[in-house]
């Protein structure tokens, strides 16, 4: 108890809590300008953080961690442009929400709600439960991978609000691409057609932006000609969800933030599987699945309880065991250690004071995060009313601007703009790129965790079989596949 | 002899229209507004991408190792697989549209109308922009697009093309160039 | 009201964060006299990107009125930046990281740059391979791991992180070396999921930088065998060198600070000094060493020496 007193003390101190403060707010940019990635914003303020003794740089980064998987809904919404991979789950409703039910206030409040929710249920989990996340999570070999990957995957038949067969071609190009480049199992160089761009794999950012920016900007030309801008002024009265949303989506935020929490706690995956299950998830199990799609208010909810849901789980590995989870945490963790605390085993025995303050600060750092989403909103929502002649070029300029950013290379920019063309002409063809970009997600897992663990079984496929944790997930995705054709019988 | 007659009606478009899209009789000079494809063909041409596409995966695969050994499957066993689901994908898409002939010849994929053809001329705005970023670099190059573009969406008002255009770029600069480090690309002829 | 002062709060933290970085005066002698680009060929957050910058923070500071400003090129696997800093201009403004790949590539058809198109500053890190095993393993030295090895041929499955990079080779080099044959299992996605992979017990042996699983060999559920060092680690002064077993193998991830070769000798001899007083410096040891990273201070012809060395090394093994 004292320790809590003395984590408290910690915190409490104003210089920590205007870093904390400081941390969401660059976080929240970071995560909704598409392009800029949280391992870069972590990375550039790293020595910052440095040069703070004590907590303040930890929580500092805490801040930038929990606000970028926020930042990334707030384009996702308005623009239809995921700011992070952790929000492409949340275009699917949130951007009809926002544009065709003209309620982006009620689509941005939802989602500032659900995000914070996800977090915070995430960081009571790893308070109470982290050592049994973490036991559980060590079970996780490379079947456990494949099988989680072809869940993942299933996913895509429920995303592809068109033609399901059409998301499975997109799925599978996805998969392809995700192939490109050298082969870290088996060494050998993939479908490069002999250039050294390739080599490295299709980069993965620029078709992102490419698919949902500029493709979305490119109909809204075409929108823009046909309609002559007849946008209504929109007003918000509301930024706080209402009553009857809360009790809508109450039963898919916990689910969501279950999922985001245990997807969060197994090294290797991150925010955006998370949302995608919490989204499937969370359509398979609502009462009003046919209108996810159409600005369907748990829609919204789910992957971004989802994603939040991962900042508390990614910790769990890191405190427990000494073992980042993805990216972003492998930087914290270097910056935690920096600061003497060596995470593993060993520090919640040596330095129990410490590990509270990051409980602490991961909480404040949600709640910092759901006000400054709050009191932002109405600043958002005004973006939505600036006319199209400028709110268009300045979106196109930002694709080529934040596709540049993030690794300094044209070539990117050209892939870039090729993958916009292509998105604009499949969305036409009822392609979903949804499906395309989980394709090319998923695809590395899937097949790195395929190899894997036929090497590791000598090529034996058993493998997948006998194992509990990979049976289910794979007995999962077979649900999720053969479900929908059951019900469609039915009806 | 209908495509010649369709080119030329679209040069007298382009001459008459000058950039702008307000006229609705003009509109109807453009190639192909009359002429709205069906889903039922876009779906043929998906599937013959999507036949050719998987084949050309599937022999491009095979000339990694494709056996199942001890030290697990070959490279190009995987992407064979994809290559494989795709040609099965492609052929289920062609059998889905031929039992849905009747309601996927009545939606129509709007990939010709005047609207397209305005995201169209932007993508030829888009790649000269590329184009333009080599030539004299990319802060001069913005500084050109912005006002194109908002010509484009029947903007009209000088004072306003100007004031964004110096807005954003001088944003960028600060936020992208200065803060971040990010140097953009510079003209060519600079180097 | 609130909508007013958030905008005001968001514009002061720009203006705020513009006018921390300053810029450099064109009429001061190198390196005052213009920003420094350093190519770093990876994604920011990883390893040999925060080690980067930490050293270019140290060098900063060190040599005064310079600006060093990071670049991450991470596209083609890390060799487009390597041929772009191959490439530039030699004036002593544009440096760049490369990293123990620009020994390996060449040799496996990857790329085409050499370390001999560079020449060097400094090397901060130089990971040793480290025979690490689960603590229940049934072998607890070099020898008994070999015994072992040798009488279950293709057995023991031994963790990398991809075929063809560098632990595997390690893992190759030890192959021939004592005459054994594992089973190789790669993670791609890097030394952690190694970890991971070791503590949950799913495979029985890694040759990797221990660095990594720092926190599971203090806490006592991994162990570390033998090191593939000239010196004994700091962090694990219990573990004998493969050196000291009679097995002179010396494998190690480093990254170097380089710049195109024909940058003029004086400017490298500026950058050379200044890395040498920052290496041997009491800060820089510590901000490694506090993040589980053994920190190496091999500069100017030292580092050149080792970039060859390993070059030729890996000619004669991979060339096989």
């Amino acid at each position: 108890m004292a320790d809590v007193i003395t984590a408290i003390g910690m915190v409490a101190d104003p210089f920590h809590l205007l870093c904390l403060v400081f941390g969401v707010g660059v976080g929240i940019m970071f995560g909704a300008m598409p392009g800029l990635s949280v391992n870069m914003g972590l990375a550039l303020l790293l020595p910052l953080a440095f040069a703070f003794k004590g907590m303040a740089g930890i929580l500092m980064l805490l801040g930038i961690y929990c606000g970028a998987i926020y930042g990334g809904s707030i384009s996702a919404i308005l623009l239809k442009t995921p700011g992070t991979p952790a929000s492409v789950a949340t275009t699917l409703d949130g951007y009809p929400m926002a544009v065709k039910l003209r309620q982006p206030g009620r689509a941005l409040g939802l989602s500032t709600t659900a995000s914070a929710f996800g977090g915070i249920f995430s960081t009571i989990c790893l308070i109470i439960s982290a050592p049994l996340l973490a036991k559980i999570s060590l079970q996780f070999s490379k079947p456990e991978y494949f099988a989680l990957a072809v869940f993942g995957l299933s996913i895509i038949t429920s995303v592809s609000s068109g033609n399901v067969i059409k998301g499975i071609m997109g799925g599978i190009l996805g998969l392809f691409l995700a192939t490109v480049g050298i082969d870290a199992m088996s060494g050998a160089v993939r479908f490069t057609a002999d250039t050294t761009y390739l080599l490295g794999g299709v980069s993965f950012i620029p078709i992102l932006i490419g698919v949902f920016a500029l493709a979305q900007m490119l109909q809204s030309v075409e929108d823009c000609w046909q309609k002559s801008q007849i946008r209504q002024h929109v007003s918000i009265d509301n930024v706080l969800p209402t009553v009857a949303d809360l009790k809508r989506v109450f039963t898919t935020l916990i689910r969501s933030s279950a999922i985001g929490t245990f997807i969060g706690c197994i090294p290797g995956t991150g925010g955006d599987i998370a949302s995608f299950v919490a989204y499937d998830q969370a359509k398979r199990w609502s009462k009003h699945s046919a209108n996810f799609g159409n600005g369907e208010p748990e829609g919204v909810a789910a992957p971004e309880a989802g994603n939040n849901a991962v900042s508390g789980g990614a910790f769990i590995p890191v405190l427990t065991l000494g073992i980042p989870g993805d990216g972003a945490t492998a930087i914290m963790m270097g910056a935690l250690m920096v600061q003497g605390l060596q995470p593993g085993p060993l520090l919640f025995i040596d330095k129990a004071p410490d590990v509270y303050a990051i409980f602490i600060g991961l909480l404040l750092a949600n709640i910092i995060m759901a006000c400054m989403g709050y009191s932002l909103i109405r600043l958002f929502v005004k973006l939505t009313n600036v006319p199209n002649a400028i709110l268009l070029p300045v979106i196109l300029l930002m694709t080529f601007v934040g596709t540049y950013s993030y690794g300094n290379s044209m070539n990117d920019v050209y892939v870039m703009v090729v993958s916009g063309i292509l998105g604009y002409v499949l969305n036409k063809l009822k392609f979903s790129m949804s499906a395309v970009i989980i394709g090319i997600i998923l695809g590395g897992m899937a097949e790195q965790n395929f190899v894997g663990s036929l090497i590791m079984s000598d090529g034996n496929p058993s493998i997948f079989f006998t194992r509990p944790i990979c049976l289910f997930f794979l007995a999962a995705a077979a649900v999720s596949l053969i479900a929908p054709l059951m019900m469609k019988k039915k009806a | 002899m209908s495509l010649i007659r369709e080119g030329s009606a679209f040069l007298q478009w382009m001459k008459k229209s000058r950039g702008g899209m307000t006229d609705a009789a003009t509109a109807s000079y453009y190639p192909g507004s009359y002429r709205m494809v069906s889903m039922r063909s876009c779906n043929f041409i998906v599937t013959l991408i999507g036949l050719l596409l998987g084949s050309a995966i599937m022999s491009a695969a095979a000339r990694f190792p494709l056996e199942i050994t001890e030290q697990g499957p070959g490279a190009g066993f995987w992407p064979f697989l994809l290559g494989a689901a795709l040609v099965v994908a492609a052929v289920s898409l062609a059998l889905y549209t031929m039992v849905h002939r009747a309601a996927l010849t009545e939606e129509k994929v709007a990939l010709g109308t005047a609207a397209n053809w305005q995201a169209y001329v932007m993508i030829g705005l888009i790649l000269l922009f590329c184009a333009m970023i080599h030539l004299i670099g990319f802060y001069p190059a913005a500084a050109l697009l912005i006002p194109c573009v908002m010509y484009r969406l029947e903007c009209r008002d000088k004072k306003r093309m100007l004031l964004t255009a110096a807005g954003v770029v001088l944003f960028i600069y600060l936020v992208f160039g200065q803060l971040l480090h990010t140097s953009l690309p510079s003209s060519v002829f600079l180097e | 009201m609130k909508r007013i002062f958030a905008v005001l709060m968001m514009t002061a933290m720009l203006l705020g964060m513009v006018g921390c970085s300053g810029g450099a005066d064109k009429k001061a002698a190198y390196p005052a006299d213009g920003d420094i680009t350093v190519i770093i060929p990876k994604a920011p957050g990883g390893g040999t990107d925060t080690s980067a910058r930490g050293l270019i923070s140290f060098l900063q500071k060190e040599l005064k009125g310079s600006k060093f400003v990071p670049v991450n090129k991470p596209d083609g696997g890390g060799i487009t930046g390597m041929v772009e800093l191959a490439k530039a201009k030699p004036d002593g403004h544009t440096l760049g990281m490369v990293t123990v790949e620009l020994a390996m590539f060449p040799h496996q058809g990857k790329a085409t740059v050499t370390n001999k198109d560079f020449v060097s500053v400094c090397a901060p890190i130089a990971a040793p391979a480290a025979l690490i095993v689960p603590k229940e393993a049934p072998y607890n030295s070099l020898d008994e791991f070999v015994k072992y090895a040798k009488g279950n041929a293709g057995k023991i499955q031994m963790g990398n992180s991809g075929t063809g990079a560098i632990w595997h080779i390690a893992a190759l080099n030890f192959e021939k070396e004592f005459g054994v044959q594992f089973k190789h299992v790669p993670y791609p996605k890097g030394s952690a999921d190694i970890a991971a992979a070791l503590a949950g017990k799913h495979i029985d042996a890694t040759l990797a930088d221990p660095s990594v699983f720092k926190s599971q060999i203090d806490a006592g559920t991994l162990k570390i065998l033998a090191v593939m060092a000239d010196t004994r680690s700091e962090f694990y002064p219990n573990a004998p060198t493969f050196k000291e077993l009679g097995h002179p193998m010396a494998i190690r991830a480093w990254a170097a600070l380089v710049a195109p070769k024909d940058t003029p000798k004086e400017k490298m001899e500026v950058l050379r000094k200044a890395a040498e007083k920052v290496c041997n410096s009491k800060e820089f040891k510590d901000y490694f060493k506090k993040q589980g990273i053994d920190p190496t201070a091999i500069v100017g012809d030292a580092c050149d020496k080792m970039m060859a060395d390993d070059d030729a090394m890996y000619a004669r093994f991979l060339k096989k």
